[in-house]
């Protein structure tokens, strides 16, 4: 054999990180189907405009679910074609993880359980040869544990999201082990825990007040939704008034649906039920333009509960039919089987039997 | 031998430039003592090992770049290791050094770098110096 220097591959073009992500907007302006064709033009191999990509993903992934699925599962798509050579050392490995993140991220949203868990299992794949994994895996713990709230296994929940707000705290991940004890506050919520959850709410307030957190939106609507739980409308309109104001700001649909679901709630719990059916109807309609078919689900059944109050069975007949669908699509609410089947049976008869409907939505709420 | 600082730079971090320049010398001397890379060829990857550490200090999850100390020398390691690794036959029937690096793997390497930098006076990560 030869004494011949091995030389390492030719360097990146050198790009700056607003230089990056300048180029990462012009890449994610660009329909996807263009893509393929301009990918050397876009630089969609270059580290910089992925890193830009990602975080304007990141930043996008509670207004647009939908399109940061799509968009996640391209890119991890394009990076994962064989022998494609992406940025330097791990960088491949490191993106490819981020890109099923996010993807999987945006699927919980969306409520497909399914994809979701299997591009966390991407995501993992991928964060294992990658630098510094074990604050990715802890990222990643985060959107499992918050998958598991959705699926209403809270006691995994109240086990699990303490150990990982610990960890994520040693690891120096602040936000993500608020976002932990964010979870475990839903969580306490949701068994019936009220002053716990409220105690943890509260906590992760003054937290996030002072860091500046993204959470303190999210942290103040679940604060209104404890208070109306036991019994202060006043707080609770007070906190939701906040959480409004903050939501707004940051442009958080998903957030935004969540809200005016719990001003529903607290408007109906007032008496107010022409308002809260107004509330519920915003909340629908946001639900459904962002494609949370979950949300959208439950909201249609409680608006009927709502209809039925007030007396218009024919509406709330119809909230129910076009909520049933995507029960069965989704294969929503396993533990509420006998609830749906008593409901199914109710609006084949043309009557809502209200029982099996309050105990349906009952079933939904986060 | 330290190089002035920046590099030839992509990024914008002045703490992760910084955090690299503290830890340029000890990076040097692993590709070239530990790993024995031509000079030419340790300063290709340090400038590559540069633009990586600025991005790496960017991602999502990333502590201060201060804290990312271990995984700078980690990565240096690494590059090397893979380096040598791709010229073995030529080099490891006469270079003790380098096959004690190859056998160790970069984990351990980059620990006893960092060993180096926690007791900066105590000399060489390796056993024997050449």
């Amino acid at each position: 054999m030869s004494g011949d220097v091995l030389r390492f591959p030719a360097a990146l073009e050198s790009l700056s990180a607003a230089a990056g992500r300048r180029a990462a907007e012009r890449a994610l302006a660009t329909p996807i189907a263009d893509r393929p064709g301009r990918w050397r033009e876009l630089r969609l191999e270059h580290p910089e405009v992925l890193l830009g990509v990602c975080e304007l993903l990141t930043q996008r992934i509670e207004s647009l679910p939908a399109s940061v699925a799509e968009e996640g599962e391209f890119f991890y798509r394009f990076l994962g074609a064989p022998l494609r050579k992406i940025g330097e050392f791990d960088e491949r490995e490191y993106f490819l993880g981020e890109f099923a993140l996010l993807t999987g991220g945006a699927y919980r949203i969306l409520f497909r359980r399914e994809d979701a868990r299997r591009w966390l299992d991407r995501a993992e794949s991928n964060f294992v040869r990658a630098a510094n994994a074990s604050a990715h895996f802890a990222r990643l713990a985060y959107q499992r544990l918050a998958l598991a709230m959705e699926e209403r296994r809270f006691e995994d929940v109240l086990e699990l999201a303490p150990a990982w707000a610990n960890s994520c705290r040693e690891l120096g991940l602040l936000q993500e082990s608020l976002k932990c004890r964010f979870l475990e506050g839903i969580a306490c919520r949701e068994t019936g825990y009220l002053e716990r959850a409220a105690e943890v709410f509260e906590e992760i307030y003054e937290q996030a007040l002072a860091s500046e957190s993204k959470l303190l939106a999210p942290v103040a609507n679940n604060l209104a939704q404890v208070r109306r739980l036991q019994g202060d409308a006043e707080g609770a309109l007070r906190f939701a008034g906040q959480a409004l104001d903050l939501l707004k700001k940051a442009d958080s649909q998903v957030g935004l649906v969540k809200l005016r679901w719990c001003v529903g709630d607290i408007l109906r719990e007032q008496g107010k039920i022409r308002e809260a059916i107004e509330a519920y109807r915003e909340a629908g309609r946001e639900a459904e333009s962002v494609g949370l078919r979950g949300d959208s689900a439950a909201i249609h059944l409680v608006l009927a509960d709502s209809l039925l109050q007030a007396g218009q069975e024919a509406q709330a007949e119809w909230e129910v039919r076009a909520a049933l669908p995507i029960i069965d699509e989704e294969r929503m609410v396993p533990e509420g089987f006998a609830a749906l089947s008593l409901l199914k049976e109710s609006v084949r008869r043309r009557k809502i039997d209200r029982q099996a409907l309050r105990s349906l939505h009952g079933y939904f709420r986060e | 031998m330290i190089r002035a600082m920046p590099f030839g730079s992509t990024g914008n971090n002045s703490e992760a430039a910084t955090v690299f320049g503290q830890l340029l010398p000890l990076i040097e001397k692993a590709l070239l003592s530990n790993y024995r890379l031509p000079p030419r060829e340790a300063s290709e990857v340090e400038q590559r090992l540069y633009d990586w550490f600025q991005r790496f200090c960017r991602r999502p999850g990333s502590r201060e770049p201060e804290a990312l100390r271990s995984e700078l020398l980690l990565m240096a390691c690494r590059a090397g290791h893979v380096y040598s690794v791709s010229r073995l036959e030529d080099l490891l029937s006469t270079d003790e050094r380098l096959k004690r690096s190859l056998t160790l793997g970069p984990e351990i390497i980059a620990i006893e770098i960092e060993k180096v930098l926690e007791k900066p006076h105590t000399g060489d990560s390796g056993k024997d110096e050449s």
